[in-house]
């Protein structure tokens, strides 16, 4: 009803600076268990930046939220959707990893506990202002008034009880250097961050795909029902599991394979996709900045000296 | 000569040109670059242009890294070329290489630094005098030629500067040579660093006699990687030799068999 | 390529690259002849020195006693950037253009009429150098068709003189161990000879002899005894005698920074070199003479070996050095006849003059108000100590954690002149120096040699000895040892001094003045407030029939660093980094 209510004020008044609506919605996935899906897309100012997938648990001592999202504005519109859920208030916000679309939102849980590993946590309190810079650029008027907002606390890996729920923390590395995963073990759903993503190309701009491919080992060993993919479709295990280790796998033979033969980044960008992953959202643009990320390390270990 | 002081103030000449000057029949600029008619009076000089596709001008459409945007020229399928400039418009200092192929193939591959959305462009001069030119729009937030190089954080830079690593890779009969020199490439326009750049590279083969060089500028991409080709027909140790601003000489020999 | 192409400013870059390493070379070149005719031609200045005797003197008249006044500035060029340090250099002028460096090895070309930047060479220096005393430089040296600097990471660098882009760079010590340069290079017979900086980090002192086209070594001269010097390259002779004045194998780590440069004299063929401190400062870890530190040496830049040695302190305890230009001119002597001399005014506060020929000692006389450290000199030219002054020996305890026990004593280590050069008038046969009146608490205590580390052994605080003035102008006549007449200064003096034929004596103030003063009498005739201290040494020259001054200005320098109390006087004053150029307003 807010958001529609915003919708009518835009038509009245269209020359009053409003915030972006972003048109959240809950989607219950599992008891006391809701996901806030994203599009699968690339920051832009048609999206706000909502490319990432958030979620929620009403537990009886309080919500635990799971990533506060790209912007202000969404982690206010997030805080609105939870308030048309339950009457419950907020009692923990969960960082997954230090990617802006996930915990730029922070500033809208001010008054409440925001925790995330320590790596995670000293990523985004030392991030630079460039970093900012950037993403206003490409998204624009919906990350009005949007700081960086660091975590206040710390979790590491280990079981939380939050009221009627039993999580369990992963601390993982690969995605970055710092990857938080969460198992509701009350419900059997697995909120694994972006160490998964499904039908969406992953990012790499930190990435270390040993390491990643190894936290998707840890995560094919958990007890979960249903898996929340950073970015993509909800579904049961192992699907993005795989799809994601599939990727990965490729990249790292491809790119060493472009290497061994002499390419420079510059062709490599335009080079042909499997089908596999040809059909994933993004995947061209993606896979360009992959190379950007990634193919320096494969150039120097070919050229160097041994 | 071309100062850099020259190549700054083109901000203010783009306004003059604007104002004042028509090229008549020259063609359009297919990237409708604001800066094109002065990049054109101050690199190309007046000789004939053409807009041409058969120039390969490979680079990302954005710039993940304004430091190292990565780009390979391909003019091959001109056949012989005396020259080629590659060029980013909207960079303060636009100019990034000037490579005189000789006896090279006219590939040429390397990074440079991305101040803000700029077109790219090569500019192959052919053997009768006219330019070809092609390029693409690389977008970026940018800031790559005002950053300070990564090695300004390191207390000693000095001990690794003109390091080298190299190899040759079989391309269809071309021999590939990737060679990465160890190098800040300052710009002069990080506050208070002092232009610091490779500015020549020369390429010899194993008798010393010039196979073919190039000029590199203030954007070339620190720790600079080059992708060159050798035609087959030319054997023995090639040796490359750079030097920078201050005088340093690197040298590296590369045994292409 | 197409001779239609090379029109365009491109084409033109590449056109320079296909060139080689070698600039365009249309300048008018710098001959050995037009170096040492420097003095006579005034319409230039060739010479770190206004000539390479170092006399900075110019029988320029133009501007005289009566119209000095009237001087006005033509122009200002500002060194720019950040970059704001102690400016300490001495201009050249060539065919027109201005020659000037600047901190953090940074040199320009400027249209010596109006002032217009022509090129700038911006060294990217290492963030590791090392220099005791600002990033400061003294001077450039031309010749041929290129100019020669040298720079904070112990390189010297040729640049071609018409575009500023480097011909050869030559890297001829090692600024991990503590090496820099900041002395104007010298040419001798196509040769650049410098000396270099670094006497705090125990290193062993050189003079440089490059071939000037190339910038291949020539050959090194090591000032301290017992290591070897080479010619093209190889080993050539020892100086002196391993372990005459050394113990141990000290001499490896003996010091004698060459750091100020040197002076040639044409007449005698012979380069002066002076000497820095042995290393470290505490002298009870050296026992012996400890030659050739804080000497003056001539050399024979044809061989580099040293042909006399005079040593004005013998054992250095006090941090005095010895590296003070050591000026040739003729001495008048009682019976009349001339005597081939040279005069040293040394950090120790003693005015030396020796025959230059062999070095043999004539006299020594104070030139500052205190010198403790020695009564006087014997008439063998051997300091009579007053052993009360040396610093006491830490083995034998008086001071607190291990430390000897401290003296006070004047002069301090920063001297009764520091680097700032003296000039000698020809017209009235004297010496104006630029002195200090400060001395210190000093103390020695336990150091270990490590490479790159300062090789103290001591510990120090400067103290202005009166409350007024701290800087003097003095004019001693060479002959007597008698000081003529004196300016005071209220803060340190440290820059250098220029004596012109118009009667002058021009030198600057860390307060920011360039003042002229009449060489008879030391009366202040006209000063000027460039608006950041002078600690740099004036230049004359004429130009279309009229007499320009230049100075630049720019506060800094050692004693800011180091001047303990001294920063009571000078803390107000701000940084700089400007080329002033002054003359009289054309008579319309």
């Amino acid at each position: 009803m807010r958001a529609l209510a915003a919708g009518i004020a835009l038509m009245l008044v269209p020359l009053q600076a409003l915030a972006f609506d972003y048109q959240l919605t809950a989607r219950e996935i599992a008891p006391d268990t809701y996901v806030v899906p994203g599009r699968m897309e690339h920051f832009n100012r048609a999206n706000g930046g909502n490319i990432v997938n958030t979620g929620f648990i009403v537990t009886t001592a309080g919500v635990v939220v799971i990533d506060s999202g790209p912007s202000l504005d969404y982690g206010r519109q997030l805080r609105q959707l939870i308030g048309t859920v339950t009457d419950r208030p907020v009692r923990l916000v969960l960082i997954t990893h230090a990617h802006p679309d996930h915990y730029l939102g922070n500033g809208a849980f001010g008054d409440v506990a925001i925790s995330a590993l320590d790596g995670t946590r000293a990523e985004i309190a030392g991030a630079p202002p460039a970093l900012l810079d950037g993403i206003y650029r490409l998204v624009g008027d919906a990350m009005a008034g949007t700081t960086l907002v660091p975590p206040t606390g710390v979790v590491t890996e280990g079981p939380l009880v939050v009221g009627d729920h039993g999580f369990e923390l992963l601390a993982l590395d690969g995605h970055t250097r710092s990857d938080l995963a969460v198992l509701d073990r009350t419900t059997g759903v697995l909120f694994a961050g972006d160490i998964a993503f499904l039908d969406r190309t992953p990012t790499t701009p930190q990435a270390d795909i040993e390491h990643w491919l190894a936290a998707l080992d840890r995560l094919r060993a958990l007890p979960a029902k249903l898996v929340v993919p950073g970015h993509g479709p909800v579904a049961p295990p192992p699907q993005a599991f795989d799809q994601t280790a599939a990727y990965l796998t490729w990249l790292r033979e491809a790119l060493a394979a472009a290497a061994a033969r002499g390419l420079d980044a510059a062709e490599v960008i335009d080079m042909k996709l499997p089908e596999d992953f040809a059909g994933l959202a993004v995947a061209r643009a993606e896979f360009a900045r992959t190379v950007a990320h990634l193919y320096p390390t494969f150039e120097r270990s070919v050229l160097s000296d041994k | 000569m071309i100062t850099r002081r020259a190549l700054l103030g083109h901000g203010a000449g783009v306004a003059a040109l604007a104002a004042g000057r028509a090229w008549g029949a020259a063609p359009m600029d297919p990237l409708q670059s604001v800066a094109w008619e002065d990049m054109r009076a101050l690199l190309l000089g007046k000789g004939p242009v053409v807009f041409d596709d058969r120039i390969t001008v490979a680079a990302p459409m954005a710039a993940e890294d304004a430091l190292q945007v990565p780009f390979l020229v391909d003019a091959g399928a001109l056949g012989r070329v005396q020259r080629i400039l590659v060029f980013a418009d909207l960079n303060p200092i636009p100019l990034i290489l000037d490579f005189a192929p000789g006896r090279l193939a006219p590939l040429i591959a390397t990074r440079f630094k991305i101040q803000q959305a700029t077109p790219l462009r090569a500019a192959a001069l052919d053997l009768k005098g006219t330019w070809h030119v092609a390029g693409q729009w690389v977008d970026a937030m940018g800031g790559g030629c005002t950053t300070p190089a990564l090695a300004h954080g390191e207390a000693d830079w000095t001990a690794r500067l003109g390091e080298t690593e190299a190899r040759v890779f079989d391309r269809d009969g071309r021999r590939r040579i990737r060679l990465s020199i160890r190098h800040p490439m300052d710009t002069g326009l990080a506050a208070g660093i002092p232009a610091f750049f490779i500015e020549k590279v020369m390429v010899e083969d194993a008798g010393g006699i010039l196979l073919g060089e190039l000029a590199t500028f203030e954007p070339v991409s620190e720790n600079p990687l080059l992708t060159f080709e050798v035609p087959a027909g030319i054997g023995g140790d090639i040796t490359v030799t750079a030097r920078d601003n201050n005088g340093n000489i690197f040298r590296r020999k590369v045994a292409l068999s | 390529m197409a001779t239609t192409f090379r029109r365009s400013v491109a084409a033109a870059t590449l056109a320079i690259a296909a060139m080689g390493f070698a600039g365009l070379g249309h300048a008018k070149p710098v001959t050995d002849k037009d170096i040492l005719g420097d003095v006579e031609s005034t319409g230039d200045v060739l010479t770190y020195g206004l000539g390479m005797q170092g006399q900075r003197f110019s029988p320029l008249k133009l501007i005289d006693k009566e119209t000095v006044k009237g001087v006005v500035p033509v122009w200002a060029f500002s060194f720019g950037g950040e970059k704001q340090r102690g400016q300490e250099s001495q201009p050249l002028v060539v065919d027109g253009v201005i020659y000037v460096t600047g901190s953090y090895s940074r040199m320009w070309a400027i249209d010596a009429k109006t002032g217009k930047e022509l090129w700038e060479y911006n060294h990217r220096l290492p963030d590791g150098i090392m220099p005791c005393c600002d990033v400061i430089n003294r001077g450039a040296a031309v010749y041929g068709d290129k100019v020669y600097f040298g720079t904070l990471d112990a390189k010297v660098v040729a640049l071609n003189r018409e575009t500023g882009k480097v011909v050869w760079s030559k890297a001829i010590e090692d600024y991990k161990a503590g090496y820099s340069i900041t002395n104007a290079p010298l040419i001798v017979n196509g040769m650049v000879i410098t000396g270099i900086g670094g006497g705090e980090f125990g290193i062993v002192g050189k003079v440089y002899a490059l071939d000037a086209e190339t910038g291949e070594s020539k050959w090194t001269r090591p000032v301290i005894e017992g290591n070897v010097g080479t010619v093209d390259g190889k080993p050539s002779t020892m100086t002196g005698t391993k372990n005459a004045s050394w113990e141990g194998d000290q001499w490896q780590t003996g010091g004698g920074g060459t750091w100020l440069g040197g002076t040639y004299d044409p007449k005698t063929g012979l380069l002066f070199y002076g000497t820095g401190n042995p290393s470290p400062w505490n002298s009870w870890l050296r026992p012996g003479d400890n030659l050739y530190s804080s000497s003056r040496l001539a050399i024979d830049p044809k061989t580099g070996e040293i042909k006399w040695s005079y040593q004005t302190t013998p054992h250095d305890g006090w941090d005095f050095d010895g590296v003070n230009e050591l000026i040739s001119f003729p001495l008048k002597g009682a019976d009349g006849k001339t005597i081939d001399a040279a005069a040293t005014a040394d950090r120790n506060g003693f005015f030396f003059v020796l025959d230059r020929t062999t070095g043999k000692f004539i006299s020594a006389s104070p030139f500052v108000s205190r010198h403790d450290w020695a009564s006087g000199y014997d008439d063998k030219g051997r300091p009579i100590y007053n052993p009360d002054f040396r610093p006491g020996d830490p083995s034998k305890g008086g001071g607190a954690d291990g430390k000897g026990k401290s003296v006070f004593t004047a002069p301090s280590f920063l001297g009764g002149k520091n680097w700032m050069p003296m000039a000698y008038s020809q017209n009235t046969g004297l010496f104006y120096i630029p002195s200090n009146e400060w001395g210190m608490d000093i103390w020695n205590e336990p150091i270990t040699y490590r490479k790159g580390a300062a090789y103290l052994g001591a510990g120090f605080t400067i103290k202005p000895l009166y409350e007024d003035h701290i800087g003097v102008l003095r004019a001693m006549d060479p002959a007597t040892g008698k000081i003529k007449w004196e300016y005071k200064n209220r803060a340190p003096l440290w820059g250098g001094v220029l004596t012109t034929g118009g009667g002058l004596v021009f030198t600057g103030t860390p307060e920011g003045y360039i003042k002229a003063f009449d060489d008879e009498t030391g009366k202040e005739l006209w000063s000027f407030n460039t608006g950041s201290g002078v600690v740099a040494s004036p230049i004359t020259w004429d130009m279309d029939g009229e007499q320009y001054i230049a100075v630049v200005s720019g506060w800094g320098g050692a004693v800011p660093l180091w001047g303990g109390d001294v920063a009571d006087y000078v803390k107000s004053f701000n940084q700089g980094g400007m080329l002033w150029v002054f003359k009289l307003p054309r008579k319309s």
